[in-house]
């Protein structure tokens, strides 16, 4: 009787012992001086650490994301659902997470929270350790989170090349953009998608074609010629919105970011990177240019995007800030 | 029995514990401990390359001390070579990754000198300076240029595409910026601001600006195609624009 009575004991301690373990809570604290103490702070920094806290406790128990109780944009839950549903599950690293406060344009941002992917199928193919980055409006409000990019050194190459501390302020900035344009691919958010390209935006598509011509008398000679297709962003936004709707799964990855400010104007930004597409049924790498528009910084606009393969690159080289003239 | 499920009991309350000491949860509490103190300022990198969470870590350093610098007034350029001896550093292999942890003394960045931005000639394209703001190029420079060699032997005409770009552009404020990148990059050798014609180098390439900052025109070197007009292509000259108020040469 007492051995079963002590059994019972132990089963119920070994249950805590595993919950404890799974789903200890997670604070988060910002690092000192990084921003002034009081109401807000204290908002976010409970916000953040009952985010982290929920994302331990789904992805230690496998199972979905109850973000009912935290202060997040919808569309925010939207993404991060999107993401934890389709792609991966993740867990914290550590209970105690601090990070500097870096002001933004919308708000504020916390990068560097290490995480551990969950992944949910063999089809995830990146790191498994990672770190998140969260971002804020100026109420404390969650507006996104989004594990950060893979290749750190591609981040910090570009911070170095900053010029001064606008261009700093800006090229984060840029960075937190082209990650979000990013993410809305991989969560087919065409919606967004569509309020990030301005309105005449220019949408070019190199390609390489291969024409067979008769050389002399006795045999065939192939030429390579490189032809560029120009859209609207109409025409553009709309074969993605077939896209997404034929192809359950998107995954598109970028490395190799440069990013160039214009020389005249301030505002205007290049930003190259190589882009590897997957989708279900058709996969890609190619080099993009987004010409991108800083001038209204809450809402930042692309007003040129030009893919072309790498073979169309090694012929005819990537496209610059230098092939555009903006008035 | 009873022992052996005791035993095993405490296993499982003491080996994640255990495991925590060896993943050196001292180190990440002392990171904890530097960010919640306002002495520090600190720079993170995570990667599996030791030296790339490094330099991620040393880039994040820099850009917070040159923020907080500026800030308090001080826009004096800091280098990595600046921070490199003097942070402190904390390590940790987090996962299959390191995590690199630099810190500094604030009270040491805020004080210590940095690189005073010297007034080099376009070095800028962030700030649009009126031409009068301009440095002129070393004279003496120009006129060791001007001797021996012919100007055949010296001219090296510039890329189309770096002309193309200039003569794209109708202003002083927008051209400037291409300048300077082409600089930069090393596409452009030198460049130099003059009112004088004779300071001009023979084998510079000119641009008129007129006192609104337009460009009036950009002059192929005179020994080259003697006098073109890089925009309209047909022959021209200085004096064609009485107009003219600077020149910016470069080659």
């Amino acid at each position: 009787m007492v051995q079963m009575k002590f059994h019972k004991l132990i089963t119920i301690l070994l249950a805590f012992t595993c919950t404890f373990y799974c789903a200890a809570s997670v604070t988060f604290r910002f690092s000192a001086g990084s921003i002034d103490s009081g109401g807000l702070k204290s908002q976010m920094e409970y916000n953040i650490s009952e985010l982290l806290t929920e994302i331990n406790r789904a992805g230690s128990q496998e199972t979905t994301l109850n973000l009912s109780s935290i202060s997040m944009e919808q569309e925010a839950k939207i993404r991060l659902n999107a993401l934890w549903n389709e792609a991966s599950h993740f867990v914290c690293d550590r209970e105690t997470n601090i990070s500097r406060c870096l002001n933004d344009y919308q708000g504020y941002q916390v990068r560097a929270i290490p995480i551990t992917m969950k992944p949910i199928d063999l089809s995830y193919n990146q790191s498994i350790n990672r770190e998140l980055t969260i971002s804020l409006n100026k109420n404390g409000v969650i507006t996104g989170v989004r594990p950060a990019w893979e290749l750190q050194e591609d981040v910090s190459k570009i911070m170095q090349d900053a010029n001064g501390v606008a261009d700093t302020r800006k090229r984060r900035e840029i960075l937190k953009w082209v990650e979000d344009f990013r993410c809305y691919y991989n969560e087919r958010n065409i919606k967004a998608l569509n309020q990030i390209y301005s309105d005449d935006a220019l949408i070019i598509t190199g390609s390489v074609v291969t024409q067979r011509k008769m050389h002399g008398d006795i045999g065939l000679r192939y030429d390579q010629n490189v032809n560029y297709t120009v859209q609207s962003k109409e025409q553009y936004i709309t074969k993605l919105t077939r896209i997404f709707k034929n192809n359950s799964r998107i995954n598109v990855e970028f490395d190799h970011i440069s990013v160039v400010m214009h020389p005249a104007k301030p505002n205007i930004y290049g930003v190259t990177l190589h882009q590897k597409w997957q989708t279900s049924s058709y996969s890609d790498e190619g080099w993009l240019f987004l010409l991108w528009d800083f001038n209204d910084p809450e809402r930042p606009q692309i007003h040129i995007r030009t893919w072309q393969p790498d073979q169309v690159v090694a012929k005819d080289g990537v496209f610059t800030l230098d092939d555009f003239k903006i008035h | 029995m009873i022992n052996k499920i005791y035993i095993l009991f405490i296993c499982i309350i003491t080996v994640p514990f255990s495991l925590n000491g060896q993943t050196n949860s001292d180190v990440i509490d002392k990171m904890n401990n530097v960010k919640l103190n306002e002495s520090f300022i600190f720079g993170e990198g995570f990667h599996l390359k030791k030296d790339v969470a490094h330099e991620c870590a040393i880039s994040e350093i820099l850009s917070y001390a040159i923020e907080l610098r500026f800030e308090n007034g001080n826009d004096e350029r800091l280098l990595p070579s600046d921070i490199q001896p003097i942070v402190k550093q904390l390590i940790h292999f987090d996962g299959n990754q390191y995590n690199v942890f630099l810190y500094v003394d604030r009270e040491l960045i805020m004080s210590m000198s940095g690189h005073i931005e010297s007034p080099q000639i376009l070095s800028n394209a962030e700030s649009i300076s009126e031409p009068n703001e301009l440095v002129v190029q070393d004279k003496a420079q120009n006129s060791q240029m001007s001797k021996g060699t012919s100007l055949e032997e010296r001219f090296t005409p510039l890329p189309n595409d770096v002309l193309n770009s200039l003569c794209n552009q109708d202003n002083w404020a927008e051209i400037k910026g291409f300048l300077s990148t082409y600089k930069n990059q090393g596409r452009i050798r030198e460049t130099g601001f003059c009112t004088n014609i004779s300071e001009i180098p023979v084998d510079a390439y000119r641009i008129l600006i007129d006192d609104k900052y337009g460009i009036l025109s950009i002059l192929a070197p005179k020994g080259s195609d003697n006098g073109i007009n890089l925009k309209t292509n047909q022959t021209d000259k200085e004096s064609n624009y009485p107009n003219c108020k600077v020149i910016v040469w470069f080659k």
